[in-house]
Protein backbone atom coordinates (compact mmCIF):
# COMPACT_ATOMS: atom_id res chain seq x y z
CA UNK A 1 0.00 0.00 0.00
CA UNK A 2 2.75 2.41 0.90
CA UNK A 3 4.64 1.55 -2.23
CA UNK A 4 4.41 2.96 -5.73
CA UNK A 5 3.68 6.51 -4.81
CA UNK A 6 4.11 9.37 -7.20
CA UNK A 7 5.75 11.70 -4.71
CA UNK A 8 6.58 14.30 -7.30
CA UNK A 9 2.92 14.70 -8.21
CA UNK A 10 1.88 15.01 -4.60
CA UNK A 11 4.65 17.47 -3.89
CA UNK A 12 3.57 19.70 -6.75
CA UNK A 13 -0.06 19.53 -5.76
CA UNK A 14 0.59 20.29 -2.11
CA UNK A 15 2.82 23.20 -3.04
CA UNK A 16 0.09 24.65 -5.25
CA UNK A 17 -2.50 24.04 -2.55
CA UNK A 18 -0.40 25.61 0.16
CA UNK A 19 0.37 28.74 -1.80
CA UNK A 20 -3.01 29.34 -3.39
CA UNK A 21 -5.82 27.76 -1.37
CA UNK A 22 -6.55 30.78 0.80
CA UNK A 23 -6.62 33.10 -2.18
CA UNK A 24 -8.96 30.80 -4.08
CA UNK A 25 -11.24 30.46 -1.06
CA UNK A 26 -11.38 34.23 -0.68
CA UNK A 27 -12.07 34.54 -4.40
CA UNK A 28 -15.20 32.43 -3.95
CA UNK A 29 -16.24 34.09 -0.71
CA UNK A 30 -16.21 37.42 -2.50
CA UNK A 31 -18.36 36.19 -5.33
CA UNK A 32 -20.79 33.71 -3.77
CA UNK A 33 -23.22 33.82 -0.92
CA UNK A 34 -21.61 32.00 1.94
CA UNK A 35 -18.87 29.97 3.51
CA UNK A 36 -20.45 26.65 2.58
CA UNK A 37 -20.59 27.48 -1.12
CA UNK A 38 -17.05 28.81 -1.10
CA UNK A 39 -15.89 25.63 0.60
CA UNK A 40 -17.68 23.44 -1.95
CA UNK A 41 -16.24 25.37 -4.86
CA UNK A 42 -12.72 25.43 -3.43
CA UNK A 43 -12.86 21.68 -2.97
CA UNK A 44 -13.98 21.33 -6.55
CA UNK A 45 -11.09 23.49 -7.77
CA UNK A 46 -8.52 21.39 -5.95
CA UNK A 47 -10.11 18.18 -7.11
CA UNK A 48 -9.58 19.40 -10.66
CA UNK A 49 -6.08 20.60 -9.84
CA UNK A 50 -5.25 17.16 -8.42
CA UNK A 51 -6.30 15.61 -11.68
CA UNK A 52 -4.30 18.16 -13.64
CA UNK A 53 -1.28 17.44 -11.49
CA UNK A 54 -1.44 13.85 -12.74
CA UNK A 55 -0.97 15.03 -16.29
CA UNK A 56 2.04 17.15 -15.47
CA UNK A 57 0.16 20.38 -16.16
CA UNK A 58 1.38 23.77 -15.02
CA UNK A 59 -0.02 24.55 -11.56
CA UNK A 60 0.85 28.21 -11.21
CA UNK A 61 -1.36 30.60 -9.29
CA UNK A 62 -2.86 31.98 -12.43
CA UNK A 63 -3.76 28.53 -13.74
CA UNK A 64 -5.54 27.84 -10.46
CA UNK A 65 -7.40 31.12 -10.71
CA UNK A 66 -8.39 30.10 -14.22
CA UNK A 67 -9.85 26.87 -12.87
CA UNK A 68 -11.61 28.81 -10.13
CA UNK A 69 -13.07 31.17 -12.70
CA UNK A 70 -14.53 28.27 -14.68
CA UNK A 71 -15.84 26.55 -11.58
CA UNK A 72 -17.51 29.79 -10.54
CA UNK A 73 -19.04 30.21 -13.97
CA UNK A 74 -20.48 26.70 -13.84
CA UNK A 75 -21.79 27.37 -10.37
CA UNK A 76 -23.43 30.60 -11.43
CA UNK A 77 -24.96 28.87 -14.40
CA UNK A 78 -26.53 26.18 -12.27
CA UNK A 79 -27.71 28.79 -9.80
CA UNK A 80 -29.37 30.80 -12.53
CA UNK A 81 -30.93 27.63 -13.92
CA UNK A 82 -32.64 26.98 -10.65
CA UNK A 83 -33.46 30.67 -10.34
CA UNK A 84 -37.11 29.93 -10.82
CA UNK A 85 -37.07 27.84 -7.67
CA UNK A 86 -34.65 29.25 -5.18
CA UNK A 87 -32.12 31.32 -7.06
CA UNK A 88 -34.31 34.38 -6.99
CA UNK A 89 -34.43 34.12 -3.23
CA UNK A 90 -30.68 34.11 -3.01
CA UNK A 91 -30.36 37.21 -5.13
CA UNK A 92 -32.98 39.01 -3.11
CA UNK A 93 -31.23 38.17 0.07
CA UNK A 94 -27.95 39.37 -1.31
CA UNK A 95 -29.42 42.73 -2.07
CA UNK A 96 -31.58 43.05 0.97
CA UNK A 97 -28.94 42.64 3.63
CA UNK A 98 -27.37 46.05 3.93
CA UNK A 99 -23.94 44.95 5.10
CA UNK A 100 -21.05 47.18 5.89
CA UNK A 101 -19.72 48.87 2.82
CA UNK A 102 -22.90 48.07 0.94
CA UNK A 103 -22.84 51.45 -0.81
CA UNK A 104 -19.57 50.48 -2.32
CA UNK A 105 -20.89 47.07 -3.27
CA UNK A 106 -23.92 48.65 -4.89
CA UNK A 107 -21.56 50.85 -6.79
CA UNK A 108 -19.51 47.84 -7.83
CA UNK A 109 -22.66 46.12 -9.03
CA UNK A 110 -23.38 49.02 -11.32
CA UNK A 111 -20.08 48.85 -13.15
CA UNK A 112 -19.82 47.23 -16.56
CA UNK A 113 -19.04 43.51 -16.04
CA UNK A 114 -15.66 43.60 -17.73
CA UNK A 115 -14.51 46.61 -15.77
CA UNK A 116 -15.86 45.21 -12.53
CA UNK A 117 -13.98 41.97 -13.06
CA UNK A 118 -10.68 43.76 -13.55
CA UNK A 119 -11.28 46.03 -10.59
CA UNK A 120 -12.10 43.20 -8.19
CA UNK A 121 -9.32 40.92 -9.39
CA UNK A 122 -6.87 43.74 -8.84
CA UNK A 123 -8.00 45.17 -5.52
CA UNK A 124 -9.65 42.23 -3.81
CA UNK A 125 -7.74 39.28 -5.19
CA UNK A 126 -4.47 41.15 -5.44
CA UNK A 127 -3.53 40.01 -8.92
CA UNK A 128 -1.11 42.07 -10.98
CA UNK A 129 -2.13 43.58 -14.31
CA UNK A 130 -0.12 40.91 -16.11
CA UNK A 131 -1.83 38.12 -14.16
CA UNK A 132 -5.26 39.58 -14.78
CA UNK A 133 -4.48 39.82 -18.46
CA UNK A 134 -3.47 36.14 -18.55
CA UNK A 135 -6.60 35.13 -16.70
CA UNK A 136 -8.90 37.14 -18.95
CA UNK A 137 -6.93 36.26 -22.03
CA UNK A 138 -6.29 39.83 -23.05
CA UNK A 139 -3.37 42.26 -23.04
CA UNK A 140 -1.97 43.94 -19.95
CA UNK A 141 -2.55 47.31 -21.60
CA UNK A 142 -6.24 46.57 -21.99
CA UNK A 143 -6.38 45.52 -18.37
CA UNK A 144 -4.78 48.75 -17.20
CA UNK A 145 -7.18 50.71 -19.33
CA UNK A 146 -10.21 48.91 -17.93
CA UNK A 147 -8.90 49.31 -14.44
CA UNK A 148 -8.48 53.02 -14.93
CA UNK A 149 -12.02 53.35 -16.32
CA UNK A 150 -13.47 51.22 -13.57
CA UNK A 151 -11.82 53.26 -10.85
CA UNK A 152 -13.02 56.49 -12.36
CA UNK A 153 -16.53 55.17 -12.84
CA UNK A 154 -16.75 53.79 -9.32
CA UNK A 155 -15.50 57.07 -7.89
CA UNK A 156 -18.17 58.89 -9.84
CA UNK A 157 -20.94 56.54 -8.66
CA UNK A 158 -19.84 56.75 -5.05
CA UNK A 159 -19.68 60.50 -5.11
CA UNK A 160 -23.23 60.68 -6.42
CA UNK A 161 -24.39 58.37 -3.66
CA UNK A 162 -22.52 60.27 -1.00
CA UNK A 163 -24.38 63.52 -1.58
CA UNK A 164 -27.88 62.55 -0.35
CA UNK A 165 -26.53 60.38 2.44
CA UNK A 166 -24.21 63.07 3.64
CA UNK A 167 -27.16 65.46 3.79
CA UNK A 168 -29.11 63.27 6.22
CA UNK A 169 -26.22 62.84 8.60
CA UNK B 1 -8.40 62.60 -9.60
CA UNK B 2 -9.02 62.51 -5.85
CA UNK B 3 -12.04 60.29 -6.31
CA UNK B 4 -9.75 57.99 -8.29
CA UNK B 5 -7.68 57.49 -5.18
CA UNK B 6 -10.59 57.24 -2.77
CA UNK B 7 -12.26 54.43 -4.69
CA UNK B 8 -9.55 51.81 -4.03
CA UNK B 9 -9.59 52.46 -0.29
CA UNK B 10 -13.35 52.13 -0.18
CA UNK B 11 -13.09 49.02 -2.29
CA UNK B 12 -10.66 47.40 0.09
CA UNK B 13 -12.89 48.28 3.02
CA UNK B 14 -15.88 46.72 1.27
CA UNK B 15 -14.10 43.42 0.58
CA UNK B 16 -16.46 40.62 1.71
CA UNK B 17 -13.43 38.47 2.37
CA UNK B 18 -12.60 40.62 5.38
CA UNK B 19 -15.20 38.69 7.35
CA UNK B 20 -13.54 35.34 6.68
CA UNK B 21 -12.43 33.63 9.87
CA UNK B 22 -9.40 31.42 10.27
CA UNK B 23 -11.72 28.52 11.16
CA UNK B 24 -13.45 28.85 7.86
CA UNK B 25 -10.17 28.83 6.01
CA UNK B 26 -8.88 25.83 7.91
CA UNK B 27 -12.01 23.88 7.22
CA UNK B 28 -11.84 24.60 3.53
CA UNK B 29 -8.10 23.88 3.42
CA UNK B 30 -8.62 20.47 4.93
CA UNK B 31 -11.59 19.65 2.80
CA UNK B 32 -9.88 20.60 -0.43
CA UNK B 33 -6.98 18.34 0.54
CA UNK B 34 -9.10 15.48 1.73
CA UNK B 35 -9.63 13.75 -1.58
CA UNK B 36 -5.91 13.32 -2.10
CA UNK B 37 -6.24 10.59 0.47
CA UNK B 38 -9.77 9.47 -0.22
CA UNK B 39 -11.83 7.85 -2.87
CA UNK B 40 -13.85 10.80 -3.98
CA UNK B 41 -12.05 11.48 -7.21
CA UNK B 42 -11.96 7.91 -8.28
CA UNK B 43 -15.31 6.57 -7.35
CA UNK B 44 -16.22 6.61 -11.00
CA UNK B 45 -13.33 4.31 -11.80
CA UNK B 46 -13.30 2.16 -8.72
CA UNK B 47 -17.01 1.86 -8.12
CA UNK B 48 -17.95 -0.60 -10.78
CA UNK B 49 -16.34 -0.32 -14.11
CA UNK B 50 -17.99 -3.53 -15.04
CA UNK B 51 -21.49 -2.26 -14.49
CA UNK B 52 -20.62 0.89 -16.29
CA UNK B 53 -19.69 -1.02 -19.41
CA UNK B 54 -22.65 -3.26 -19.29
CA UNK B 55 -25.24 -0.74 -18.26
CA UNK B 56 -26.35 0.10 -21.81
CA UNK B 57 -27.62 -3.44 -22.25
CA UNK B 58 -30.66 -2.56 -20.23
CA UNK B 59 -31.56 0.39 -22.39
CA UNK B 60 -30.79 -1.47 -25.56
CA UNK B 61 -33.15 -4.13 -24.44
CA UNK B 62 -36.20 -1.92 -24.78
CA UNK B 63 -35.44 -1.38 -28.39
CA UNK B 64 -34.74 -5.03 -29.08
CA UNK B 65 -37.96 -6.04 -27.43
CA UNK B 66 -39.90 -3.48 -29.40
CA UNK B 67 -38.26 -4.59 -32.62
CA UNK B 68 -39.07 -8.19 -31.78
CA UNK B 69 -42.71 -7.42 -31.18
CA UNK B 70 -42.97 -5.39 -34.35
CA UNK B 71 -41.31 -8.16 -36.34
CA UNK B 72 -43.69 -10.69 -34.85
CA UNK B 73 -46.66 -8.58 -35.77
CA UNK B 74 -45.44 -8.15 -39.32
CA UNK B 75 -44.68 -11.83 -39.66
CA UNK B 76 -48.11 -12.74 -38.34
CA UNK B 77 -49.77 -10.43 -40.85
CA UNK B 78 -47.67 -11.89 -43.64
CA UNK B 79 -48.74 -15.41 -42.77
CA UNK B 80 -52.39 -14.55 -42.52
CA UNK B 81 -52.23 -12.68 -45.79
CA UNK B 82 -50.33 -15.12 -47.94
CA UNK B 83 -50.46 -18.45 -46.12
CA UNK B 84 -47.19 -19.39 -47.78
CA UNK B 85 -44.29 -21.34 -46.27
CA UNK B 86 -43.59 -18.63 -43.71
CA UNK B 87 -44.20 -20.99 -40.83
CA UNK B 88 -40.58 -21.49 -39.65
CA UNK B 89 -40.17 -17.76 -39.74
CA UNK B 90 -43.04 -17.12 -37.39
CA UNK B 91 -41.81 -19.85 -35.10
CA UNK B 92 -38.45 -18.15 -34.91
CA UNK B 93 -39.81 -14.70 -34.19
CA UNK B 94 -42.72 -15.36 -31.90
CA UNK B 95 -40.63 -16.77 -29.01
CA UNK B 96 -38.56 -13.62 -29.11
CA UNK B 97 -41.60 -11.58 -28.29
CA UNK B 98 -42.72 -14.03 -25.63
CA UNK B 99 -39.26 -14.06 -24.12
CA UNK B 100 -39.10 -10.33 -24.18
CA UNK B 101 -41.76 -10.09 -21.54
CA UNK B 102 -40.27 -12.97 -19.60
CA UNK B 103 -36.67 -11.81 -19.37
CA UNK B 104 -37.03 -8.07 -19.30
CA UNK B 105 -38.19 -8.05 -15.70
CA UNK B 106 -35.51 -10.00 -13.77
CA UNK B 107 -32.32 -8.10 -14.19
CA UNK B 108 -29.99 -9.29 -11.47
CA UNK B 109 -26.51 -9.38 -13.03
CA UNK B 110 -25.11 -12.80 -13.73
CA UNK B 111 -28.40 -14.58 -13.24
CA UNK B 112 -29.93 -16.26 -16.19
CA UNK B 113 -33.40 -17.39 -16.91
CA UNK B 114 -32.05 -19.47 -19.77
CA UNK B 115 -31.94 -23.25 -19.70
CA UNK B 116 -28.44 -23.81 -21.08
CA UNK B 117 -25.30 -24.65 -19.10
CA UNK B 118 -23.03 -21.86 -17.90
CA UNK B 119 -19.36 -21.64 -16.96
CA UNK B 120 -18.70 -19.14 -14.19
CA UNK B 121 -15.47 -17.69 -12.88
CA UNK B 122 -14.43 -17.76 -9.23
CA UNK B 123 -16.61 -14.75 -8.45
CA UNK B 124 -19.73 -16.17 -10.08
CA UNK B 125 -19.54 -14.03 -13.20
CA UNK B 126 -20.84 -16.08 -16.11
CA UNK B 127 -18.16 -16.22 -18.79
CA UNK B 128 -19.67 -18.89 -21.09
CA UNK B 129 -23.15 -20.08 -21.94
CA UNK B 130 -24.13 -23.14 -23.94
CA UNK B 131 -27.26 -22.59 -25.99
CA UNK B 132 -30.29 -24.84 -26.06
CA UNK B 133 -33.00 -24.99 -28.70
CA UNK B 134 -35.08 -21.83 -28.72
CA UNK B 135 -32.36 -19.45 -27.48
CA UNK B 136 -32.07 -16.23 -29.41
CA UNK B 137 -29.15 -13.87 -29.45
CA UNK B 138 -31.36 -11.10 -28.08
CA UNK B 139 -32.48 -13.28 -25.22
CA UNK B 140 -29.00 -14.50 -24.38
CA UNK B 141 -27.50 -11.01 -24.61
CA UNK B 142 -30.16 -9.55 -22.35
CA UNK B 143 -29.83 -12.33 -19.78
CA UNK B 144 -26.15 -11.64 -19.37
CA UNK B 145 -26.49 -7.91 -19.63
CA UNK B 146 -24.45 -7.38 -22.75
CA UNK B 147 -25.65 -6.07 -26.08
CA UNK B 148 -26.46 -8.28 -29.04
CA UNK B 149 -23.67 -6.53 -30.90
CA UNK B 150 -21.19 -7.45 -28.17
CA UNK B 151 -22.40 -11.03 -28.13
CA UNK B 152 -21.87 -11.28 -31.89
CA UNK B 153 -18.45 -9.63 -31.58
CA UNK B 154 -17.22 -11.84 -28.73
CA UNK B 155 -18.17 -14.96 -30.71
CA UNK B 156 -17.37 -13.87 -34.25
CA UNK B 157 -21.01 -14.21 -35.26
CA UNK B 158 -22.94 -12.16 -37.76
CA UNK B 159 -25.09 -9.74 -35.74
CA UNK B 160 -28.69 -10.84 -35.83
CA UNK B 161 -27.96 -14.37 -37.03
CA UNK B 162 -29.88 -17.23 -35.42
CA UNK B 163 -28.16 -19.26 -32.71
CA UNK B 164 -27.62 -22.97 -33.26
CA UNK B 165 -28.45 -25.08 -30.20
CA UNK B 166 -25.54 -26.52 -28.20
CA UNK B 167 -23.16 -23.69 -29.07
CA UNK B 168 -20.80 -22.51 -26.35
CA UNK B 169 -21.09 -18.74 -26.40
CA UNK B 170 -18.45 -16.45 -24.97
CA UNK B 171 -19.84 -13.67 -22.79
CA UNK B 172 -16.59 -11.81 -22.26
CA UNK B 173 -14.58 -10.15 -25.05
CA UNK B 174 -12.72 -12.44 -27.43
CA UNK B 175 -9.21 -13.34 -26.26
CA UNK B 176 -6.37 -11.06 -27.28
CA UNK B 177 -5.32 -7.47 -26.68
CA UNK B 178 -7.90 -4.73 -26.81
CA UNK B 179 -7.96 -1.04 -26.05
CA UNK B 180 -7.18 -0.45 -22.40
CA UNK B 181 -5.95 -4.02 -21.90
CA UNK B 182 -3.19 -4.77 -24.38
CA UNK B 183 -1.27 -7.32 -22.32
CA UNK B 184 -1.20 -11.09 -22.35
CA UNK B 185 -3.41 -13.21 -20.14
CA UNK B 186 -3.41 -16.82 -18.98
CA UNK B 187 -6.58 -18.89 -19.02
CA UNK B 188 -7.46 -22.11 -17.25
CA UNK B 189 -8.86 -25.30 -18.79
CA UNK B 190 -12.38 -23.90 -18.80
CA UNK B 191 -11.33 -20.79 -20.68
CA UNK B 192 -11.61 -18.58 -17.60
CA UNK B 193 -8.91 -15.88 -17.57
CA UNK B 194 -6.74 -16.34 -14.49
CA UNK B 195 -3.90 -13.84 -14.60
CA UNK B 196 -2.73 -10.92 -16.67
CA UNK B 197 0.37 -8.80 -17.24
CA UNK B 198 -0.35 -5.09 -17.45
CA UNK B 199 0.98 -3.19 -20.47
CA UNK B 200 1.67 0.54 -20.72
CA UNK B 201 -1.54 2.40 -21.53
CA UNK B 202 -3.80 -0.16 -19.91
CA UNK B 203 -6.68 1.12 -17.84
CA UNK B 204 -8.59 -0.36 -14.98
CA UNK B 205 -11.76 -0.12 -17.04
CA UNK B 206 -10.17 -1.89 -19.97
CA UNK B 207 -8.86 -4.74 -17.85
CA UNK B 208 -12.16 -5.15 -16.01
CA UNK B 209 -14.07 -5.22 -19.29
CA UNK B 210 -11.74 -7.64 -21.07
CA UNK B 211 -11.95 -10.21 -18.29
CA UNK B 212 -15.51 -9.64 -17.13
CA UNK B 213 -14.67 -8.80 -13.54
CA UNK B 214 -15.28 -5.63 -11.57
CA UNK B 215 -12.90 -3.49 -9.55
CA UNK B 216 -13.92 -4.98 -6.23
CA UNK B 217 -13.33 -8.49 -7.53
CA UNK B 218 -9.92 -7.51 -8.89
CA UNK B 219 -9.05 -6.05 -5.51
CA UNK B 220 -10.06 -9.26 -3.77
CA UNK B 221 -8.21 -11.49 -6.22
CA UNK B 222 -5.06 -9.47 -5.62
CA UNK B 223 -5.56 -9.12 -1.87
CA UNK B 224 -5.40 -5.34 -1.97
CA UNK B 225 -7.90 -2.94 -0.38
CA UNK B 226 -8.77 -1.28 -3.68
CA UNK B 227 -7.52 -1.16 -7.26
CA UNK B 228 -8.44 2.33 -8.33
CA UNK B 229 -5.96 5.14 -7.90
CA UNK B 230 -6.29 6.51 -4.43
CA UNK B 231 -4.11 9.00 -2.68
CA UNK B 232 -1.46 8.57 -5.28
CA UNK B 233 -1.27 4.80 -4.98
CA UNK B 234 -1.54 2.89 -8.21
CA UNK B 235 -2.64 -0.68 -8.79
CA UNK B 236 -2.58 -0.50 -12.57
CA UNK B 237 1.12 -0.24 -13.40
CA UNK B 238 2.80 -1.47 -16.57
CA UNK B 239 4.68 -4.72 -16.16
CA UNK B 240 2.75 -5.84 -13.10
CA UNK B 241 1.36 -9.36 -13.09
CA UNK B 242 -2.10 -9.45 -11.55
CA UNK B 243 -4.52 -12.19 -10.58
CA UNK B 244 -7.96 -12.25 -12.15
CA UNK B 245 -9.51 -14.97 -9.98
CA UNK B 246 -9.44 -15.96 -6.35
CA UNK B 247 -8.47 -19.41 -5.18
CA UNK B 248 -11.09 -21.49 -3.42
CA UNK B 249 -10.93 -21.22 0.37
CA UNK B 250 -12.13 -23.63 3.03
CA UNK B 251 -15.72 -22.89 4.00
CA UNK B 252 -14.79 -23.08 7.69
CA UNK B 253 -12.31 -20.21 7.33
CA UNK B 254 -12.84 -16.69 8.60
CA UNK B 255 -14.58 -17.57 11.86
CA UNK B 256 -11.76 -16.50 14.15
CA UNK B 257 -11.69 -13.50 16.47
CA UNK B 258 -10.38 -10.13 15.38
CA UNK B 259 -8.81 -7.25 17.25
CA UNK B 260 -9.45 -3.86 15.69
CA UNK B 261 -7.54 -0.68 16.31
CA UNK B 262 -9.33 2.58 17.05
CA UNK B 263 -9.45 3.34 13.33
CA UNK B 264 -11.60 0.29 12.66
CA UNK B 265 -8.92 -1.71 10.91
CA UNK B 266 -8.36 -5.31 11.98
CA UNK B 267 -4.79 -5.61 13.23
CA UNK B 268 -4.85 -9.10 14.78
CA UNK B 269 -6.80 -12.16 13.84
CA UNK B 270 -6.80 -15.48 15.67
CA UNK B 271 -7.14 -18.27 13.18
CA UNK B 272 -9.53 -21.23 13.18
CA UNK B 273 -9.42 -24.51 11.28
CA UNK B 274 -9.63 -23.92 7.57
CA UNK B 275 -7.88 -20.56 7.58
CA UNK B 276 -5.08 -20.20 5.07
CA UNK B 277 -2.90 -17.49 3.59
CA UNK B 278 -5.53 -17.14 0.89
CA UNK B 279 -8.52 -16.91 3.23
CA UNK B 280 -6.73 -14.28 5.34
CA UNK B 281 -5.48 -12.47 2.26
CA UNK B 282 -8.92 -12.16 0.69
CA UNK B 283 -10.60 -11.24 3.94
CA UNK B 284 -8.08 -8.74 5.26
CA UNK B 285 -6.43 -7.78 1.96
CA UNK B 286 -2.90 -8.75 2.94
CA UNK B 287 -0.72 -10.53 0.44
CA UNK B 288 1.02 -13.73 1.50
CA UNK B 289 4.32 -11.85 1.37
CA UNK B 290 3.03 -9.21 3.75
CA UNK B 291 1.68 -11.84 6.15
CA UNK B 292 5.04 -13.61 6.15
CA UNK B 293 6.85 -10.35 6.82
CA UNK B 294 4.57 -9.33 9.66
CA UNK B 295 4.59 -12.79 11.23
CA UNK B 296 8.05 -14.31 11.42
CA UNK B 297 6.62 -17.52 12.91
CA UNK B 298 4.69 -18.37 9.75
CA UNK B 299 6.19 -20.15 6.77
CA UNK B 300 4.91 -20.03 3.21
CA UNK B 301 4.94 -23.79 2.71
CA UNK B 302 3.12 -24.63 5.94
CA UNK B 303 -0.52 -24.34 6.89
CA UNK B 304 -1.38 -21.87 9.62
CA UNK B 305 -2.34 -23.77 12.79
CA UNK B 306 -5.72 -22.92 14.31
CA UNK B 307 -5.39 -20.51 17.21
CA UNK B 308 -2.49 -18.56 15.73
CA UNK B 309 -2.64 -14.87 16.44
CA UNK B 310 -1.80 -13.36 13.06
CA UNK B 311 -0.63 -9.78 12.79
CA UNK B 312 -2.21 -7.96 9.85
CA UNK B 313 -0.21 -4.72 9.96
CA UNK B 314 3.57 -4.19 9.96
CA UNK B 315 3.42 -2.99 13.61
CA UNK B 316 6.73 -4.10 15.09
CA UNK B 317 8.25 -4.36 11.63
CA UNK B 318 10.02 -1.10 10.88
CA UNK B 319 9.29 0.00 7.34
CA UNK B 320 10.70 2.72 5.12
CA UNK B 321 9.39 6.05 6.32
CA UNK B 322 8.27 4.69 9.70
CA UNK B 323 11.40 3.63 11.56
CA UNK B 324 10.47 4.84 15.02
CA UNK B 325 9.38 3.07 18.20
CA UNK B 326 5.86 2.63 19.51
CA UNK B 327 3.89 1.63 22.58
CA UNK B 328 0.90 -0.70 22.63
CA UNK B 329 -1.72 -1.65 25.19
CA UNK B 330 -2.31 -5.13 26.60
CA UNK B 331 -4.26 -6.18 23.50
CA UNK B 332 -1.41 -5.12 21.27
CA UNK B 333 -3.28 -2.08 19.97
CA UNK B 334 -0.75 0.64 19.12
CA UNK B 335 -1.06 3.71 21.33
CA UNK B 336 1.78 6.14 20.72
CA UNK B 337 4.63 6.42 18.30
CA UNK B 338 7.94 8.26 18.50
CA UNK B 339 9.13 9.51 15.16
CA UNK B 340 12.53 8.75 13.66
CA UNK B 341 14.34 10.80 10.98
CA UNK B 342 12.74 10.47 7.55
CA UNK B 343 9.35 9.28 8.82
CA UNK B 344 6.31 10.27 6.79
CA UNK B 345 2.65 10.45 7.81
CA UNK B 346 1.70 8.05 5.06
CA UNK B 347 4.09 5.31 6.06
CA UNK B 348 3.33 5.68 9.77
CA UNK B 349 -0.35 5.33 8.91
CA UNK B 350 0.39 2.22 6.90
CA UNK B 351 2.59 0.64 9.57
CA UNK B 352 -0.14 0.90 12.20
CA UNK B 353 -3.22 0.30 10.12
CA UNK B 354 -4.53 3.86 10.20
CA UNK B 355 -7.14 3.54 7.49
CA UNK B 356 -6.99 7.14 6.37
CA UNK B 357 -4.05 9.41 6.81
CA UNK B 358 -6.48 12.16 7.81
CA UNK B 359 -7.43 10.06 10.85
CA UNK B 360 -3.87 10.14 12.11
CA UNK B 361 -4.14 13.90 12.03
CA UNK B 362 -7.40 13.77 13.93
CA UNK B 363 -5.76 11.82 16.74
CA UNK B 364 -3.19 14.60 16.92
CA UNK B 365 -5.25 17.70 16.38
CA UNK B 366 -4.33 20.81 18.34
CA UNK B 367 -7.04 22.26 20.56
CA UNK B 368 -6.14 25.84 19.72
CA UNK B 369 -4.96 27.53 16.59
CA UNK B 370 -5.70 26.63 13.04
CA UNK B 371 -3.22 23.90 12.25
CA UNK B 372 -4.47 20.48 11.17
CA UNK B 373 -2.03 18.70 13.48
CA UNK B 374 0.28 19.82 16.23
CA UNK B 375 3.28 17.73 15.24
CA UNK B 376 5.87 19.45 13.12
CA UNK B 377 7.30 18.61 9.76
CA UNK B 378 10.78 18.90 8.34
CA UNK B 379 9.30 18.79 4.85
CA UNK B 380 5.62 19.61 4.67
CA UNK B 381 4.92 18.76 1.02
CA UNK B 382 6.16 15.18 1.36
CA UNK B 383 4.71 14.86 4.87
CA UNK B 384 8.10 14.19 6.44
CA UNK B 385 7.94 14.60 10.20
CA UNK B 386 10.49 16.08 12.51
CA UNK B 387 12.13 13.23 14.48
CA UNK B 388 11.69 12.68 18.21
CA UNK B 389 8.00 13.61 18.48
CA UNK B 390 5.67 11.28 20.35
CA UNK B 391 2.31 11.19 18.57
CA UNK B 392 -0.94 9.38 19.20
CA UNK B 393 -1.91 6.28 17.25
CA UNK B 394 -5.26 5.98 18.97
CA UNK B 395 -8.31 7.98 17.94
CA UNK B 396 -9.92 7.49 21.33
CA UNK B 397 -6.82 8.76 23.13
CA UNK B 398 -5.80 11.75 21.06
CA UNK B 399 -2.79 13.84 21.99
CA UNK B 400 -3.19 17.55 21.66
CA UNK B 401 0.43 18.24 22.65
Amino acid sequence: MGECVDLERERRFLAAHGSTHDRIYRYFRRRTDGAATAEDLSAEVFRIVWEKSGHGDDLSTIVLFGVAKNVLRNHDRSVSRSAGLIGALRLERLHETPAEGSDVRDGIDRLAPKEREVLLLTYWDGLTAVEVSQLLNTSATAVRMRLHRARRELGRILQKQAVPEGATE
Amino acid sequence: MSQDQAAPDLLLAADPALTITEDELTRSRQRSLSFVNSEVTHIAVGGSVHDFHRAPAQRQWGRIAAAGLAAAAIAACAVIGSNLVARPNIAAVAPTAAEATATAAPAAPGTSSLAGATVTDSFGNVDYYTTVAGDTSAGVAASFRITEKELAEFNGLQPGSALAPDTKLRLIPAPGPMKGAKGTATVDGNGIPTSYTIEPGDTLGGIAYRFGVNGEQLAEANKVPYVYEKGNIYFVRAGKHIQLQKNPVDSRSGGGTSVNNSFGQTIFYTTVDGDSFDSLGYKFRCTTNQLLQYNQSLAADQTIPAGTRVRLIPGELKIDGAQGTFTADADGIPQTYTTAPGDTERQISFRFGVSEQANLGWANRPLTGTDRVWYTFTDLPSGELAPGQTISLNLTKPLHK
